[in-house]
């Protein structure tokens, strides 16, 4: 519907008009009153048992999100649009600068939590924004009403009569027990005797073709339903096809100070997701995408979508598939097996070990593998995100920022011990973080120790061969000219550190020593080192005391996982 | 269809890095034990680079030049006998820079990349033919995948962006780098008519008919005539 419309006010209207109409298109037929507002508490009553029937976010909360994000996503980077969807213009930039100047209210020259009443130390008060789980840890809490007169006051009343705050989504979710899962197991009998016969490729094709014909017509009523949710919530950013051009897209993407780099929606058609149990060349698990949804992307215009009921959001990870397969599907005609069937039981989620306790010795080992795998070429000596390397293009040639650890105590894969340890073991799909497999971890005797950075002097021509000692004219190319380098040591880490470290380095093993080592003790080596890393990041993060000590999420589900594949492969 | 490929550790002295590199230039000159009684011929030429390209024709492009047989499908015992007659293919990661920038392999074959600069690189491809990430690694180790499906693979390192490079993955041996005077040679084609196509990340790529007979050499003088569009 979206897709006629090239004219760009037109497209803002539809926009418009979808977000307002938002609600009615899961209530049905009391839309006129709600979208005119919500006038007594007898209409809010109204929209709120209708609205907790449905599982749709309310009109009062699209409207707020919209226009000032951080009035109901109290992290959101998305900088608002007091103007409505137009482009992000002067006029824009001088009402938002007033809008700035005014929101700072302690006059430090920046808006941020404090001025809306936080103690920098996170005291009592800022941990009413979120929300503990059984464990007591603490759990993103997307609904922050900050002090704004009356839309305040009615959104308020909205989330209180909904009970948001009571319901509000904190782990991981179950497996998920699809009918696809069903046919899993069908196809990698499939996928294992391709591999074995592949003379007979015509019939395991054809059994292959009805095994994807009969998980699309399982996927199929899934897919419409998380359609319509879809363009709902989601399009106003991911676009109406959801190639990340949606209008409001083009407000999200610089931070204030035009000095960083934020993350722009995603457009989901690539198939490249950032936060994944699988290996880089997998795709996610559902309950990946599930949690992504349902928790949103702390520190980015990503909002959590709390109030969607469980259907409605594996639904809605059933259309992000389709929309990765159908774009994947339009260039790889031939391929026989859908993107996200590529994946099943190919890998399995890599059970992350119990993580060890944050002793000051695993802290100080973590701050030196930091330092001697280069993590401060993009998050810097001291985790500010201001490494050299700090922004860089991701997949879409859009520019990223790394993570400054010491500003956010919400990571957008997830804070706890083993989210992170995912995090950095898989790197972030589309990024520049990179994964950190198991096998490099083992640091050796013999490494440099230097600190260097590589410091491009310029684009005179590197050669190619300079092994050859023939001699080459002047070769100047129009456009582009071979950056050229020098190796220099990084600012900001002091001498007694380096020696700090390379007392720590004199005492590893040797690569002859290391190479000799058994896979077992190798693994259980890196995996510490891992946790080193862990702890490390953390230690750096504002974190709230129970934060610290804060046991597992993702372990239970990594430990329920595992038994439901073992299950999965011995039915 | 993507299957779980293994890199393994491998601890080169760092020395080694560049040597072989210079070894596969010169074998990627398909399989000389290719059928030794069915009939073939050679294919040899000299490719240039028209103004349009905005390349000079020098050898620092010329070596980024692939030259393949397109429409040759190898079976698999051709193919696995093609792998063992070569040196694991490499690219080299030094002076912040992948070495070579171009490099053709068969299907299926290992490809190693090893570091030979001093601070952690990486390597991995998002691109469609082969999603991966070889994670970092530092100084001396080496990395090795595998690449599982016909196509162009663009290699990065995640952390220096400007750093890149092509892997073509060829569905036959009949494939050739074209050499530092602009020279290449193509052996054991099977007779009979071929396209050709020639390869250069920057130029526009296009392809020729050639026809082989028994024992025949034929001769080419192409040119890429236009620069590759964004994407290309
Ligand atoms: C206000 C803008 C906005 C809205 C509304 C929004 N998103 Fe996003 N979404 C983003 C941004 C920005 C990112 C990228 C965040 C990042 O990369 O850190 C993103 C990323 C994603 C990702 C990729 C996650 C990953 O692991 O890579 C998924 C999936 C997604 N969104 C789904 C949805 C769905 C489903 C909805 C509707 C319920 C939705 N989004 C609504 C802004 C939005
Ligand atoms: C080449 C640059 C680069 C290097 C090297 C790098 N990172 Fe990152 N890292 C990033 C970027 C960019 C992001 C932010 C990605 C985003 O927000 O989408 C990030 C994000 C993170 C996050 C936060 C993820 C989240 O959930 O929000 C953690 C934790 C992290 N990196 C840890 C590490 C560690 C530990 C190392 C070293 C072992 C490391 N990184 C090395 C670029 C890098
Ligand atoms: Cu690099």
């Amino acid at each position: 519907m979206i897709r006629k419309a090239t004219n760009p006010l037109l497209m803002i209207a539809i926009f418009l008009s979808i977000v307002l109409a938002a609600p009615l298109l899961g209530v049905g037929s009391s839309a006129g009153s709600i979208a005119h507002g919500l006038e007594g508490d007898a209409e809010i009553d109204r929209f709120v048992a209708l609205a907790k029937r449905f599982g749709v976010r309310t009109e009062d909360w699209f409207v707020a999100y919209f226009h000032r994000p951080r009035d109901v996503v109290f992290d959101s980077t998305d900088r608002g649009r007091p103007n409505g969807f137009d482009k992000p213009d002067e006029a824009f930039s001088d009402a938002f600068s007033k809008f700035l100047s005014e929101a700072d209210s302690n006059g430090d020259g920046r808006y941020d939590l404090r001025d809306e009443g936080f103690d920098p130390e996170y005291d009592a008060e800022d941990l009413e924004r979120f929300d503990r789980n059984k464990d007591g840890i603490l759990t993103p809490n997307d609904v922050a009403p900050r002090p704004k007169p009356a839309l305040r006051d009615r959104i308020r009343r909205i989330i209180e009569a909904l009970g948001h705050d009571k319901q509000r989504y904190v782990g991981w979710p179950e497996p998920r027990q699809t009918p696809e899962k069903r046919i899993e197991r069908r196809i990698l009998d499939l996928q294992a005797s391709e591999q074995v016969q592949s003379i007979d490729r015509g019939k395991t094709a054809r059994a292959i073709q009805a095994v994807v014909e009969e998980r699309a017509s399982l996927l199929a009523p899934g897919i419409a339903r998380g359609r319509k949710i879809f363009e709902q919530r989601c399009t106003g950013c991911h676009g109406p096809e959801g190639r990340g051009d949606g209008p409001a897209a083009a407000f999200v993407g610089n931070t204030l100070d035009g000095k960083g780099a934020l993350a722009l929606p995603r457009n989901l058609a690539r198939g490249v997701f950032k936060y994944q149990s699988r290996d880089v060349g997998r795709h996610p698990t559902d309950e990946d995408l599930f949690a992504t949804i349902r928790r949103g992307l702390p520190g980015s215009a990503m909002p959590a979508s709390t109030d969607l009921t469980d259907p409605d959001v594996w639904d809605l990870v059933d259309y992000i598939k389709h929309l990765a397969e159908r774009a994947h599907r339009a260039r790889f005609a031939d391929e026989a097996v859908p993107l996200f069937l590529q994946s099943y039981g190919l890998s399995v989620v890599e059970p992350v070990p119990d993580p060890p306790s944050a002793t000051p010795t695993l802290v100080q080992e973590g701050r030196y593998a930091y330092m001697l795998m280069q993590c401060f070429a993009c998050h810097g000596v001291s985790g500010r995100g201001d490494g050299i390397r700090a922004i860089q293009a991701d997949t879409d040639g859009r520019l990223i920022q790394a993570r400054n650890y010491q500003a956010t105590r919400l990571l957008k894969g997830g804070s706890s011990p083993s989210e992170i340890y995912r995090t950095i073991a898989h790197g972030i799909g589309g990024t520049p973080m990179p994964a950190h497999t198991d096998d490099v971890l083992l640091l050796t005797n013999d490494m440099s120790v230097d600190f260097t950075e590589a410091i491009r002097i310029g684009g005179g021509a590197v050669d190619e061969d300079s092994g050859d000692d023939e001699e080459e004219e002047e070769e100047q190319e129009e456009e582009y000219e071979e950056p050229k380098y020098e190796f220099r040591l990084v600012p900001g880490i002091s001498q007694t550190e380096v020696d700090r470290i390379k007392a720590y380095v004199s005492t590893l093993p040797s690569q002859q020593a290391a190479s000799t080592i058994s896979a077992a003790d190798h693994l259980r080596a890196s995996r510490m080192r891992r946790w080193a890393l862990v702890h490390y990041v953390r230690s750096l993060m504002p974190l709230a005391e129970h934060d610290r000590h804060s046991s597992d999420t993702k372990k239970d589900m990594v430990e329920k996982k595992a038994t439901n594949n073992t299950k999965g492969t011995s039915q | 269809m993507k299957r779980a490929s293994f890199s393994k550790i491998r601890f080169v002295v760092a020395a080694i890095g560049t040597v072989p590199l210079l070894a596969v230039a010169q074998t990627a000159e398909a399989g000389e034990n290719g059928k030794q009684n069915s009939p073939t011929g050679t294919i040899v030429g000299k490719v240039s680079f028209d103004k349009k390209t905005r390349l000079k024709s020098k050898r620092k492009e010329f070596v980024k030049v692939v030259v393949s047989v397109e429409d040759i499908e190898s079976s698999a015992e051709d193919m696995a006998m093609a792998r063992d007659s070569r040196n694991t293919p490499v690219i080299d990661q030094k002076d912040m820079t992948f070495r070579p920038h171009v490099l053709p392999v068969l299907l299926g074959e290992m490809v190693d990349f090893p570091n030979s600069d001093p601070l952690f690189h990486n390597v991995y491809s998002n691109g469609e033919t082969k999603r991966f990430d070889l994670g970092m690694y530092p100084k001396g180790q080496s990395k090795q995948i595998d690449f599982d499906k016909p196509g162009i693979v663009e290699l990065r390192c995640k952390v220096h962006s400007e750093m890149q490079a092509f892997i073509l993955i060829k569905k036959n041996p009949y494939f050739a780098t074209v050499q530092k005077d602009g020279s290449f040679r193509i052996d054991n084609v099977p007779v009979g008519t071929h396209t050709l196509e020639f390869w250069h990340p920057k130029a526009k790529a296009f392809s020729r008919e050639v026809t082989l007979e028994d024992g025949s050499t034929v001769e080419l003088d192409v040119a890429f005539s236009e620069r590759r569009g964004r994407r290309g």
